[in-house]
């Protein structure tokens, strides 16, 4: 009988997999090999665990114990990860051979899950190597009852957290600084039954996070329907394993490219959603530019944005896939795009549409590995009357807390600049509420500072009067003393 | 981008920022080599001062510098939240983290100029155009096309008359607070050394003091390291060594720690003299006003704690002798150890003679300093009400908010 394992513990054992490899392999290239080991073991140790329960059940009857209704994921003979444990040679193409096993069993739900790493490469990956990660990841058992699926799935957050940080660079294209998606899951607020789709979706973190912030608010949280799209193969695998992992069955994770194919057309148009929520690969120049020009799906509203930067290209996108009715979202974005010249006609356009509800600017240093300031910008198709012709602009700057290379939000800050975005009020320094006519005034710069004071400007706050008022007491008052301390002076000395 | 006024006065205009302004990029390749004296950094720049008041040396500058002219506008572009501009009196090498601004054409008084830099609709453009995250810096390209409203050359010229004049106000207030300060060092000296009003004096052991005063050991007259006792993991005040100020009284901060050993111990009125190189040859000394009667704090092990003793030295009286020239100057000289960690030996008390005189005149001693000490106070608050007056003033102006000059200034002579 297994007993509940410690987050801690959890942690630990998914580290010291990574720490196996160090030295090894590019840190880079860690995710591509322990998530798919993981979720291999995974599947085998909760098929066991649903195999003894259907023994138990069916009074000791094993065929029914192997019944495909009885489990969630098949595991078909010999694809085990007993069956690869078992194997000293040629390890790498065992693991191959079982995870395409089980890929094939399951093909509506498991399709490519398990990426395309190359095992049987024994100049990387030496028999040695896998056998010591095989045998690390025996030690523990992972099946339901050890390891619930909300503690795994937080433990696996760890580790691509982990990840982030150890691999740096790479890993901005998976991770979103956590504290940052919660305060944007906070202002688009998902609610029960409701969409959320994420068209860079990384390893699904942004969906997940909003998701079970619904979960948090006592909302029937199984029922938001979660899609997302992701270039990189194995990140899109990583978000469909992080689904499984939390729990989640209603998802649809798809990899390929969003902005030459999208995946989620309907109608001849991109799917539009309730929410989308989203932090774009920032200023990439690889993107086909022309393909914009005539796109087949209309996305191009306003406009084709320059080649050496794609940004308004997935601007646009989001906000074609925004539904009219309920259509809003949150973005995080490099600064730039508030005021890029080379992006004026479009952001004019952007603005003018008046779909742009609130812009909050942050510190530097939230993007992994980038000192780049970022800023969140939230759109809504159908904005509130009161919220209508105009933009909120916030200024974050100081709500953001740095720590050496790497800044966050405290819970604090978080709640700080929700209540600024709720409040829509003008607050000194803070946040402005600002007019379409005014924003236009400002040759429609969405800048921050432009807006917000960012700094003391060091003003005085008494009026002039009381400050001449002020100067002649006290002037009065220092010939009086000065008066007195040298007559005094004269009598003693 | 045009700062924007609430409401353009009549006569005013609009101007491009390089309209009234050039950006002098003299370089100097080698200021070491330059046969200049005096280097501008922006850490010779003070947040809203108009003047420059420290320099660099021109000797540890090696990297290419900018050349700026008596009179030049020295801009800190690197950073700009920090408000830092000023006009430079001589000749100098400037740091490239600053810009060299130089009044052109006829459309600016040229006095007018760094007038307008200090206000807050120039810091507000400012700010708002500065670039990067790291040190937001301003390019001169984007500050040359900032379009700003200014009055007509003459209201400028009464604006930049007004303003200097409040300026020279404010350099001669300083002046006196100066000046007040040294009188008050000298006054110290005089008053602790000759007392008040004595005639007559005699020698003991080669000093000369007043005839009623008394030679004695320090650790006679007054205690040191008195015993405090603090029970363990009792939370108390604390203070570390930069909660004291240089030759500043009072102690300007403390927090609250859990007691466990180590540490100086002092109770109110008690004197905290630094032991250590170099804070107590830069004056750290400090009377404890933190505390309330009876109770006890701790603080850096490199305090010295001093106190009076009864019947034969007021606390205050002892806080002075702490800080007078001739206490610090043998303080100094007994100070041993490596160099950088050189601290006052225990033993030094032991040898050093101080003359105390009775209590009533330690109290009358008291006093004068004590009123010397307001009036320097007083002179500091009149700069600060000046210098509020000045700022407000310029911000007033240059907002279009006073319309009619005269009126606002009749008040102020």
């Amino acid at each position: 009988m297994s007993k509940t394992i410690s987050q801690q513990e959890l942690e630990q054992y998914l580290w010291g997999a990574a720490v196996l490899l160090r030295g090894v392999i590019d840190p880079g290239e860690y995710k591509s090999i322990i998530f798919p080991l993981m979720f291999f073991k995974r599947i085998s140790d909760v098929y066991d665990e649903e195999y003894q329960e259907a023994l138990e059940e069916s009074d000791g009857d094993k065929e029914y114990a192997e019944f495909a209704e009885n489990h969630r994921f098949q595991v078909p003979l010999g694809a085990h990860w007993e069956d690869v444990r078992n194997v000293s040679i040629d390890v790498g193409k065992a693991i191959k051979t079982a995870m395409s096993e089980i890929e094939k069993a399951n093909p509506d739900r498991l399709a490519g899950i398990f990426g395309d790493t190359n095992w049987t490469n024994k100049n990387r990956l030496t028999d040695k190597i896998l056998i010591d990660l095989v045998e690390h990841f025996s030690t523990i058992n992972l099946s339901l009852k050890s390891v619930p699926q909300d503690e795994f799935g937080t433990g696996y957050e760890y580790l691509i957290k982990k990840f982030a940080d150890d691999s740096g660079h790479t890993a901005a294209e998976f991770y979103t600084n956590r504290t940052v998606v919660r305060l944007m899951s906070m202002i688009v607020d998902p609610k029960t039954g409701e969409s959320i789709y994420d068209p860079t979706c990384g390893s699904g973190g942004m969906l997940l996070n909003a998701a079970l912030l619904a979960k948090e608010n006592d909302q029937e949280y199984r029922n938001i329907s979660l899609y997302g799209q992701e270039i990189n193969i194995i990140t899109s695998a990583i978000a469909r394993m992080n689904m499984f992992l939390h729990g989640f069955e209603d998802f649809h994770i798809v990899r390929g490219d969003t902005l030459s194919n999208p995946s989620f057309v309907e109608n001849d148009r991109v799917k539009q959603f309730d929410m989308v929520l989203a932090n774009p690969p920032y200023s990439i120049k690889k993107w086909n530019q022309k393909a914009w020009q005539h796109d087949p799906w209309g996305r191009n509203i306003y406009g084709t944005p320059p080649q050496g930067c794609a940004d308004y290209a997935f601007f646009q996108h989001i906000i074609s896939s925004l539904r009219e009715d309920t259509g809003r979202c949150a973005i995080l974005w490099p600064h730039g795009i508030l005021f890029r010249d080379a992006e004026f006609d479009m952001r004019k356009q952007l603005i003018e549409s008046d779909v742009v509800d609130c812009v909050i600017g942050l510190g530097k240093n939230l993007f992994y590995n980038s000192v780049m300031e970022s800023c969140i910008v939230v759109c809504s198709k159908n904005k509130p009357e009161k919220r209508k012709g105009k933009v909120l602009f916030i200024n974050g700057l100081e709500q953001v807390i740095e720590e050496k290379q790497m800044a966050f939000l405290s819970d604090e800050n978080i709640q700080t600049l929700y209540e600024l975005y709720k409040g829509y009020e003008n607050v000194p320094r803070l946040s402005h509420v600002a007019s379409l006519d005014e924003i236009k005034k400002k040759d429609f710069s969405l800048n921050v500072p432009i807006y917000v004071q960012k700094y003391e400007l060091g003003e005085v706050e008494e009026s002039l009067e009381e400050l001449v008022q002020q100067w002649n007491k006290s002037s009065t008052e220092i010939k009086q003393h000065t008066i007195e301390l040298f007559s005094t002076l004269k009598e003693v000395i | 981008m045009i700062s924007n006024l609430s409401e353009v006065p009549p006569n005013w205009i609009k101007v491009r920022f390089d309209q009234i302004a050039e950006n002098i990029t003299d370089r100097i390749e080698k200021p070491n080599e330059s046969g200049l004296e005096y280097y501008i950094g922006l850490e010779h720049l003070d947040t809203d001062q108009i003047r420059i008041k420290r320099f660099g040396s021109t000797e540890d500058v090696k990297a290419t510098k900018f050349l700026c002219k008596k009179g030049d506008i020295i801009f800190g572009k690197r950073n700009a939240y920090l408000r830092k501009v000023a006009v430079t009196d001589r000749d100098a090498v400037v740091s490239a983290h600053s810009m060299v601004i130089r009044p052109i054409s006829d459309l600016i008084v040229p006095d007018f100029l760094p007038c307008f830099m200090q206000s807050s609709i120039f810091w507000k453009t400012a700010h708002a155009i500065s670039e990067g995250s790291m040190s937001p810096t301003i390019k001169w390209k984007t500050l040359a096309k900032q379009e700003f409203y200014i009055p007509s050359i003459e209201e400028q010229k009464k604006v930049s008359e007004v303003l200097w004049a409040i300026e020279g106000n404010i350099e001669h207030i300083e002046n006196i607070v100066d000046i007040s300060q040294n009188f008050k060092r000298g006054l110290l000296n005089e008053l602790l050394s000759k007392g008040i009003g004595h005639n007559n004096s005699t020698t003991i052991k080669n000093n000369e003091i007043p005839i009623n005063w008394e030679l004695c050991l320090f650790t006679d007259a007054i205690n040191v390291n008195p015993s405090r006792k603090i029970s363990k993991g009792k939370i108390c005040k604390y203070v570390a060594m930069e909660d004291v100020i240089e030759f500043h009284e009072e102690i300007c901060n403390y927090s609250e720690r859990v007691f466990k050993n180590g540490g100086a111990k002092f109770t109110k009125e008690d004197t905290l003299l630094a032991r250590i190189t170099p804070c107590l040859e830069n004056g750290k000394t400090a009377y404890v006003n933190v505390l309330d009667e009876d109770e006890i704090g701790f603080g850096s092990t490199e305090f010295i704690v001093l106190s009076g003793k009864k019947g034969v030295t007021l606390n205050k009286y002892v806080y002075y002798i702490a800080t007078s020239p001739f206490f610090r100057k043998n303080a100094i000289a007994s100070m041993r150890g490596t160099t950088g960690r050189q601290r006052v030996p225990n033993d030094f008390f032991d040898s050093i003679h101080i003359a105390i005189p009775p209590i009533e005149e330690q109290k009358e001693i008291i006093e004068l300093l004590e009123k010397s000490g307001e009036n320097i106070l007083n002179y500091k608050s009149h700069l600060t009400s000046v210098i509020n007056l000045k700022k407000k003033l310029t911000d007033d102006f240059l907002s279009g908010n006073l319309k009619n000059l005269q009126e606002a200034l009749q008040n102020v002579q």
